[in-house]
């Protein structure tokens, strides 16, 4: 194993990235921002003139902030695509309920009293409204933009999810990675940016009437300045565009191995691979880094490039089970490996297509599959012992945590809890060292490369043959960590590049090589 | 200078205001006294505009104020609140310079009125210039406030509980400022109050309000010696005898004044004033055998305790 490296060494070794990042990630924060109190306030000054309509704006305000972010963002990809524009309205949308309702509430709190003087006094409705209601209101509506700052600060980290860049990149890599200095060098910025934010913004908010004269013209100056680091990290563009997740994004046998063996260049954006697919679909972007057996492959018309130099390790899938689980419970090996040799990479895509395009439920499809192949068993009465079945959070790994507890349940006495969408790799395995379950199912890759962390040139001489990364990997998890390979279930889930088939028809890219040839033209 | 005419006000179902008429000539001050709930603020915003009559009209300076623009007719007329109408944001001299300004003023007039407001309100222009109103005392608030309402030399004030909101010591202090004020003494003046002692302090005229009616308009001496009915004796009677001998200048008394013959620590006071203040001077003075030396034109009488309360009872009984 690699000496453990620091986070400093980190992200020095990835200043520029994070340099990027960084400035990314305020440039996102603050150009929503911009747009937020562009809208918000107009809004909020509006509805506090006309107060009939106040509980209809800041209702609906109300609801656009009750929706997880991660929803939000999921719900731009059809409108807008991938990329800056569905983050930053994504983000503009969370930061205007506290804007418009902290302009609406300073306004209202502007003692009556105050207001009936400066009406007695002559003024008319608007020299009212500039002279005296939004000045007194201003500590209200920047506390306002305080909070959606923060709360932008914080969601934008999910903009690398779609495209958008940011600290998101490392925080997701640093997950999907199992890699702890990414994840902190993503992290620690993030949370930086925050407070500083929040502590220069709380400055600004007790600042005395007098130095606000000067601010007001400042502060937008500010904003609009720091709305512009968006525009800086751009690189030289490309005829194509890449999506990649920010594990393959981070891995060896991922971008880094395009770009090491393959010299491949090419203008990248970082997306989640619940977006990707039909990103690619919608040619938002036009490679991606798929894994073979998905079945979104086969859903969207994708193809996947020929690996010709070999730098995806084989991914085959087999369930890692705690040992002392099987020793307590000795029946339950032989009926998780029943599932052994049954399934293909041309099963598993279909399974996964029925599931991610036909929309059926993972229970019906390993129910379908298990009676298809004669391994069915109506449940047996329930008696000592529990199985708890991880899976990480995509469609295969749910289809294979069902069949297990329908496995377990039709051939033993045991109990079966799912704990199905453990996140990335880190997750499931971190549960499944901390006793929180019981087993989950695997790659070999994923063991070889991110779990065991195993040196360069051991992997090399691997050389990609699956029963030695098999056995390398069965040992490395028995010895480190006590926990057992069970046999592979048969297919091979490796990474793999994917484009559009019409596309690769048309530019005749059949190889990764293809593809940097023609990107060198 | 001001006629209210057959004016009703209807909030919905309630009658704030009903049918009441008056007249306020120029440089009289009227004081519109009553209960919470009487109808006072709402006559006085109605003055102004804040409030438009449901029936009847109002007159300023013999125009009806229904035809003017209302922003014109505000800034013509001086609008005094309590205290905490202060604009916050602005400095002393910003709130003081509100109405020059909107009128559009040279910002030189405007710096030598605010200097001169702030010289007469007994504010050190140079330490109070530039300070916000929080950092003022709430005496000192409403000074400004009086100050801003003078600002652009109004003929017409109008006035809502202007002392309310402050303690009675500096009430009663800034009361008596507020009179000797030669900026006030020209002035056509409006003020709502419910306390009676301010009123009769401040009121060339009172006009006593119950349930969005009149029940009497008049001078003081008119309230006390020919109330209206029950409700006007009533209102009057917990401060009865104290307002009796506000209202009794010593020099009424002067004829019915006998000198006492001894001699004693002599404190000075003015026919002009007050009998209640009379009695003040004596019961606070530490002297043993304090006496007041009372003169008119060149007539000098020592006054006693005693003296007095015989001149008073001699006056009453004519």
């Amino acid at each position: 194993m690699p000496e453990a490296q620091s986070i400093w060494s980190f992200a020095v070794q990835q200043s520029d990235k994070l340099l990027e990042q960084t400035l990314t990630h305020i440039g996102l924060t603050f150009i929503s921002l911009f747009f937020s109190i562009l809208i918000g306030l107009p809004l909020g000054i509006f509805i506090a003139r006309k107060n009939s309509f106040s509980s209809f704006v800041l209702g609906f305000a109300n609801v656009l902030q009750t929706i997880p972010s991660i929803a939000l963002l999921g719900f731009m990809i059809p409108l807008l695509g991938i990329g800056a524009v569905p983050a930053i309205v994504a983000l503009f949308l969370y930061a205007l309920l506290p804007i418009i309702r902290n302009t609406y509430t300073g306004i209202m709190e502007v003692d009556s009293a105050i207001k009936e003087a400066a009406i007695g006094m002559g003024m008319s409705y608007s020299q009212l409204l500039f002279k005296i209601e939004i000045p007194l209101a201003i500590p209200v509506i920047l506390a306002g933009i305080r909070t959606a700052t923060v709360i932008n600060v914080g969601v934008a980290t999910l903009a690398a999810y779609i495209g958008a860049g940011g600290l998101g990149e490392f925080i997701f890599g640093g997950i999907a990675l199992n890699n702890t200095n990414m994840l902190l060098a993503g992290a620690i910025p993030a949370a930086l940016l925050a407070i500083v934010f929040d502590f220069i913004l709380s400055k600004v908010q007790h600042l005395n009437f007098r130095k606000w004269k000067l601010s007001m013209v400042v502060f937008p100056a500010i904003i609009l300045i720091l709305s512009s680091f968006y525009l800086i990290p751009q690189e030289t563009a490309s005829k194509l565009l890449a999506g990649f997740t920010p594990e393959f994004m981070g891995r060896t046998d991922g971008y880094l191995g395009l770009k090491n063996k393959y010299h491949l260049k090419m203008r990248t954006v970082v997306v989640s691979d619940a977006v990707m697919y039909k990103a690619a679909y919608e040619k938002k972007i036009d490679v991606i880094s798929g894994y073979s057996t998905d079945g979104r492959l086969k859903a969207y018309g994708l193809v996947t490039l020929v690996d010709d130099k070999g730098i995806f390790p084989p991914y085959y899938a087999a369930p890692v089970v705690r040992m002392d689980v099987l020793a307590q419970y000795p029946e339950l090996e032989s009926v998780l490996n029943m599932l052994a040799g049954t399934i293909t990479d041309s099963v598993m895509t279909e399974l996964n297509y029925r599931a991610d395009y036909l929309k059926e439920s993972p229970e019906k499809i390993a129910k379908d599959f298990l009676i298809a192949n004669n391994l069915w068993r109506e449940p047996q009465t329930i008696g000592q012992g529990r199985v708890r079945i991880g899976s990480k959070i995509f469609t295969e790994q749910y289809i294979l945590g069902q069949m297990y507890a329908m496995l377990i349940r039709g051939y033993t006495h045991l109990d079966v809890v799912n704990k199905n969408g453990l996140g990335g790799t880190k997750i499931c395995f971190e549960a499944i060292q901390n006793n929180q379950i019981d087993m989950y199912p695997e790659y070999t890759g994923t063991g070889l490369l991110v779990i065991l962390q195993t040196r360069e040139d051991t992997v090399e001489k691997l050389s990609g043959n699956k029963d030695r990364v098999y056995d390398f990997v069965a040992n490395g998890f028995k010895e480190k960590y006590n926990l057992k390979w069970l046999k592979p279930i048969g297919f091979n889930n490796a990474y793999a590049l994917m484009m559009r088939r019409q596309q690769s028809d048309i530019l005749h890219v059949r190889t990764i090589t293809d593809l940097r040839n023609k990107l060198e033209e | 200078m001001v006629d209210v005419e057959h004016v009703t006000q209807r909030f919905g179902n309630t009658v704030a205001v009903d049918d009441i008429s008056f007249t306020v000539a120029e440089g009289e001050n009227l004081v519109l006294l009553g209960t919470s709930g009487c109808g006072k603020t709402t006559t006085l915003k109605m003055i102004n505009k804040l409030i438009t009559p449901t029936v009847g009209c109002v007159k300023v300076n013999g125009k009806d104020i229904a035809g003017q623009p209302a922003i014109q007719l505000r800034r013509g007329i001086g609008y005094v609140l309590q205290h905490n109408s202060l604009f916050l944001h602005y400095t002393v001299a910003e709130n003081i310079a509100t109405i020059p300004g909107l009128l559009k003023w040279s910002k030189d007039d405007i710096d030598n009125r605010v200097t001169e407001l702030l010289v007469k309100l007994h504010l050190d222009p140079e330490k109070y210039r530039n300070s916000y109103p929080a950092q003022l005392s709430g005496g000192q608030q409403q000074r400004v406030n009086i100050a801003r309402a003078l600002a652009a030399q109004p003929p017409l004030l109008l006035m809502d509980e202007p002392f309310g909101a402050l303690d009675t010591v500096t009430r009663t202090a800034i009361r008596k400022e507020f009179k000797e004020l030669d900026e006030f003494k020209k002035k056509t003046i409006i003020m709502v109050t419910h306390d009676v002692q301010e009123a009769f302090e401040l009121g060339d005229r009172i006009c006593l309000m119950d349930k969005g009616k009149i029940v009497q308009i008049g001078t003081v001496r008119d309230l006390l010696n020919k109330p209206a009915n029950d409700f006007v004796r009533s209102f009057l009677d917990d401060q009865r005898l104290q307002l009796t001998f506000q209202t009794i200048k010593l020099a009424e008394l002067w004829p019915f004044v006998e000198s006492s013959g001894q001699e004693g620590a002599m404190l000075k006071i003015r026919l002009e004033d007050t009998l209640w203040m009379a009695m003040q001077l004596l019961d606070g003075a530490e002297e043993k055998n304090a006496m007041l030396a009372l003169t008119d034109q060149g007539v000098v009488k020592n006054v006693t305790w005693g003296i007095l309360m015989q001149a008073y009872n001699i006056y009453k009984q004519k």
